[in-house]
């Protein structure tokens, strides 16, 4: 494992927490030579290994820590078990002496991905096999991580209970989100319905606005759905029939909520790959799709 | 009051003045005595002013015993410090004096102690021509440094430095002139500039930098300047000794600094921004700083017009880049301020812009809006103002710099007419130099030699991963010079013509301490390959919470992960793909599928029960792991019997029965009622697996149910 993302998922492993500045500080520092497109930020690419479990962050208050590891088999995926969670060298050494020393578990070649750190699976013979290794490591094992997520997701009334309604930051700048293509425009008011982004110091902040006129001081993935479901647009969530489970692909723009989106990165142990104006998921069963779509208020709309 | 008639006490009065006033509190000041000076204080001539303060010194002293000379002027000092010492030392005449023949000497460029000698004598001989040198220069030596003590006592004990510190500084080597000369390193003008210089360097106020370091910088700072006096350009260039000097007089006064800039006069200069706010109404606009020693309301008239400044004062200790401002200044920000910028003098202070044909904004929270910055902060999104002449070049730059989507604003009515600006422009550190126009548009976070970058960890200051040591990022070289030395470790690093940072990853240094010299500083970090922990560190707990809400439903805590995330009794704690289930939480699914085997030719589960037998197909081999790389060998099954074992017929022809962990199957159509057809095959396939199909540890268990398959048939 050697690719700059690997490299930021130890360094993040090591260090174990921190400021999200330092994070911003490590990943620009990290890819100061890289060619990157305008959307290759750090925050896409924390955004990213949150979701495949590597790392929190809480971008209230501008920290992460990055998570236990844990040792998880993906869903009808031949019996390979992910490696997930923080990744220190000391782990990743005691994992290759112990596979080592095993001949019912074949750790295979790290799987590099663009915008995440490496995959890491591990062909099992059976579930008592990944536990038992999980056990010599140390650290902790679950079956399936996706459907356990996907069981437990809350619904987006229950997030938008919890929003307050704090003004939002003016001066920097304001846009409004077009639900028709999902795009920004800047406005000189935000009164009308709908969600709003203003530029600020430390951070973009959203506000979603009803046609009650209350306001509801969200994150982008909650607001973004949220506005969806009022202009009741909800059939953005669709998902391709594949052999065993399928393909759930959603709007590039309205990123997922953190659990929502590790429920689905946990069913491949990759990234989403970019297909045009879609994000896609792997090997998502129709059980869990249908539960992350349920959780947005969105119909899954269902292909194949 | 004419010059010739000038007393002592009334030189220490005009002295004291002009040196040691009320708004140099806490700051260290030179008495710095030449002759322009003297002609401007004492308005007359200077070869007038000369001669008036040598006669005015003269009449105190002991003539007639040349080896005691100033004897009288430290009785009057010693009763005068007795006495409470009220109103200027009354050897402050002959102290300016004493600087006035080191001025001389070094504005001469002569160095020698012995020069120095003969420039003091040519000063009293102006009055007593026959002194003897060598009974003046045993006179000098013998009072004069008690004189100096005084003068600094009188600043830092008599007034606490409310009228200025002393910079008083003995020359360990030419100790008897040396007081003197210590204050004609710099002329005044040359100290004010010290602001200048620290805000070169990012100084941040209460930063400690080792001399030698400082010096440095000076040194560079002072080579791309043509304003300083020739004395300190040969401080500079002179005597390691000198050097020494001037390393400790910028280091004391870099620890005094308080981040306030002041002119050339010495006046403090607050820094004017223009600040851009955006919607409703999108403008341009000024803003003023509130630096340390600016009133709380400062009356402007600024070309026939009157206004006043306010400052909230907000309660509480600002963070060291913080700044306080002043309301917005009333002024129109049109195309004729933004070319010649802004200077306005007010309550003896100044309000500053500097002009600029490229303006850089970032976001300010101290005042809610987008405001004017010297240089773009690497990364970080800015908005850039840029004058008409420059405009080529700075879409050339951002072509090559910038992030992609960058772009000019197209409306009208918010930059004046001849300037565009430009939105979202976001630039990397480069460290590379855009010449003096476009040097705001380059990142650079520092002139000095920094280590800059890489994967620090937590554990202790520089420390830092392996394949994550920080970059070199070298200061300016200074004007005469095409290279600096950089070593690593003892071993030199070859650089390339205009390389402004080093990569140290990128030469792969082995875990360890490792020490980094450019020029004559010297720094050092280390790197570890590993802490050594399995998990990570888990002292900030940054995950979600989930709680039992009505119905036995679960509730987020909070929008999205929360720090300090805690788990309990009724809720969920999920960090990462841990899912932590509190005991009181009704959820609880531990039976998983079964994992068999793709390569075989035939799979049978078989329940312990008769007549529970089941065939199961292959699926389809999903198609992403192939895409993925990845080979798929096994799949997962549910069964719908309560299978516990499983019979394979290899494509080889052989046979293997294993027995399946009972309690953790799910089991899909349970209450499943088996046919006698059903019992018939289940028993004719129990026995046609002898035991030797099965594991020695399983026998027992086989046997049973073959007992069983023969009692069916």
């Amino acid at each position: 494992m050697n690719t700059r993302k690997d490299l930021l998922l130890e360094w993040a492993s090591e260090r174990g927490f921190g400021s999200w500045a330092q994070f911003r500080e490590a990943y620009a520092w990290l890819e100061r030579e890289s060619e990157m497109a305008p959307w290759e930020t750090a925050s896409l690419v924390a955004r990213q290994m949150s979701a495949l479990g590597h790392i929190e962050v809480d971008w209230r208050r501008r920290s992460w820590a990055a998570a236990p590891p844990v040792l998880t088999l993906l869903p009808s995926a031949g019996a390979h078990a992910l490696l997930t969670g923080g990744r220190t060298r000391e782990l990743c050494d005691r994992l290759a002496m112990a596979l080592a020393d095993r001949d019912d578990l074949y750790g295979l070649d790290p799987v590099e991905q663009p915008l995440a750190p490496s995959a890491i699976l591990i062909a099992c013979e059976d579930e008592r096999a990944m536990r038992k290794l999980a056990s010599a490591l140390g650290i902790e094992s679950a079956y399936s991580v996706s459907s356990q997520l996907a069981e437990i997701l809350p619904p987006l009334r229950a997030y938008l209970d919890l929003a307050g309604s704090t003004p939002a930051p003016r001066g920097y700048g304001v846009q409004a989100l077009d639900l028709a293509d999902l795009s920004w425009r800047d406005v000189e008011e935000d009164r009308e319905p709908g969600l709003y982004r203003y530029q600020a110091p430390d951070g973009r902040r959203f506000r979603l606005v009803e046609a009650t006129g209350s306001v509801f001081d969200v994150d982008l993935a909650i607001g973004a759905f949220a506005a969806l479901a009022i202009a009741g647009e909800t059939g953005r969530l669709k998902w391709f029939r594949a052999s065993l489970n399928g393909e759930l692909q959603v709007p590039l723009r309205t990123p997922l909520p953190t659990l929502h989106a590790r429920a689905l990165a946990l069913c491949s142990g990759f990234a989403p790959e970019r297909h045009g104006r879609s994000l896609v998921y792997l090997n998502v069963p129709e059980k869990v799709a249908r539960a992350v779509a349920g959780s947005l208020a969105q119909d899954l709309q269902v292909v194949g | 009051m004419s010059a010739t008639t000038l007393s002592s006490d009334d030189w220490g009065r005009l002295l004291a003045g002009h040196f040691f006033r009320p708004e140099y509190a806490g700051i260290y000041v030179l008495f710095y005595v030449d002759r322009p000076l003297l002609g401007q204080i004492a308005s007359c001539g200077e070869d007038e002013a000369v001669k008036s303060l040598v006669a005015a010194i003269v009449p105190q002293l002991r003539r007639r015993d040349p080896d005691d000379l100033f004897r009288p002027l430290l009785s009057q000092t010693v009763s005068w410090k007795l006495s409470g010492g009220d109103g200027p030392p009354p050897c402050l005449a002959a102290l300016a004096l004493a600087v006035l023949a080191a001025s001389e000497m070094r504005s001469e460029g002569g160095r020698a102690q012995s020069n120095y000698h003969a420039w003091f004598r040519d000063l009293i001989a102006i009055e007593v021509p026959d002194v003897d040198a060598e009974s003046l220069w045993h006179a000098y030596a013998g009072v004069y440094p008690a004189l100096w003590g005084n003068l600094e006592w009188w600043l830092e004990q008599r007034h606490e430095g409310k009228l200025g510190r002393s910079t008083i500084a003995e020359d360990e080597r030419n100790t008897k002139y040396g007081f003197a000369d210590s204050q004609t390193i710099f002329l005044s003008s040359d100290r004010e500039k010290l602001s200048r210089f620290f805000s070169w360097i990012r100084l941040r106020p209460g930063e400690k930098i080792a001399e030698e370091e400082l010096l440095q910088y000076f040194a560079i700072w002072a080579g791309r300047r043509d304003d300083l006096s020739p004395g300190a350009r040969l401080m500079l260039a002179e005597e390691q000794l000198e050097q020494v000097q001037l390393g400790r007089l910028i280091a004391e006064a870099a620890a005094r600094w308080e981040g306030v800039a002041r002119d050339d006069e010495g006046r403090l200069e607050a820094r004017v921004c223009l600040t851009l706010t955006r919607p409703p109404s999108s403008r341009l606009g000024l803003a003023a700083e509130w630096p340390p020693g600016f009133p709380q309301r400062l009356e402007v008239d600024y070309r026939g017009e009157r206004f006043s400044l306010e400052a909230e004062d907000e309660e509480g200790q600002l963070a060291a880049d913080e700044h306080r401002w002043y309301g917005e200044l009333p002024l129109p920000v049109d195309r004729g301020l933004l070319a010649t910028g802004l200077r306005i003098e007010a309550e003896g202070r100044v309000l500053r812009l500097s002009p600029a044909s490229v303006y850089v904004f970032h976001m300010s929270r101290e005042l809610g809006c987008w405001a004017g910055v010297d240089q773009i902060r690497p990364g970080e999104d800015a908005w850039v103002l840029v004058a008409k002449e420059q405009l080529a070049q700075v879409r050339e730059l951002l072509e090559r710099r910038a992030r992609p989507g960058w772009s000019p604003i197209e409306r009208t009515g918010v930059a004046p007419p001849g300037w565009t600006l430009f939105r979202e422009v976001v630039v990397d550190p480069v460290e590379v130099s855009e010449g003096e126009e476009l040097g705001r548009l380059v990142p650079r976070r520092s002139n000095r030699f920094m280590l800059s970058g890489g994967l620090p960890l937590a554990r202790a200051a520089g420390l830092y991963l392996t394949g994550g040591d920080p970059d070199v990022l070298l200061p300016p070289l200074p004007g005469d010079q095409s290279a600096i030395a950089v070593e690593l470790d003892g071993e030199t690093i070859e650089l390339a013509p205009g390389i402004g940072a080093i990569s140290l990853a990128a030469l792969a240094p082995a875990e360890g301490n490792h020490a980094i010299r450019v020029g004559g500083v010297r720094k050092s970090y280390a790197t570890v390959r590993t802490l050594r922990n399995i998990s990570p560190p888990s002292e900030l707990a940054v995950g979600h919470e989930l709680r039992l809400g009505e119905g036995g439903s679960l509730w987020p805590a909070s929008l999205d992960a929360t720090s300090a995330v805690e788990a309990r009794e009724d809720g969920v704690r999920i960090r990462g793909s841990l899912v932590e289930l509190g005991p009181g939480v009704p959820f609880e699914d531990d039976a998983t599928p079964l994992i068999l085997p793709r390569g075989p030719r035939r799979r049978v589960l078989i329940s312990d029960r008769p007549g529970g037998i089941e065939e199961v197909e292959v699926p389809e081999e999903p198609r992403w792991m192939g895409r993925a790389g990845l080979a798929c060998q096994s799949f997962e099954y549910t069964p719908g019997i309560p299978a516990r074992w499983l019979l394979v017929e290899s494509r080889l022809g052989g046979t293997w029965v294993r027995q399946i962990e009972r309690d953790r199957v799910s089991v899909d159509g349970l209450g499943h009622e088996e046919s006698e057809e059903d019992r018939r095959r289940w028993a004719e396939l129990v026995l046609a697996c002898g035991s030797e199909c099965v594991e020695p540890r399983e026998r027992k268990a086989w046997e049973r149910l073959r007992a069983e398959a023969e009692a069916i048939l």
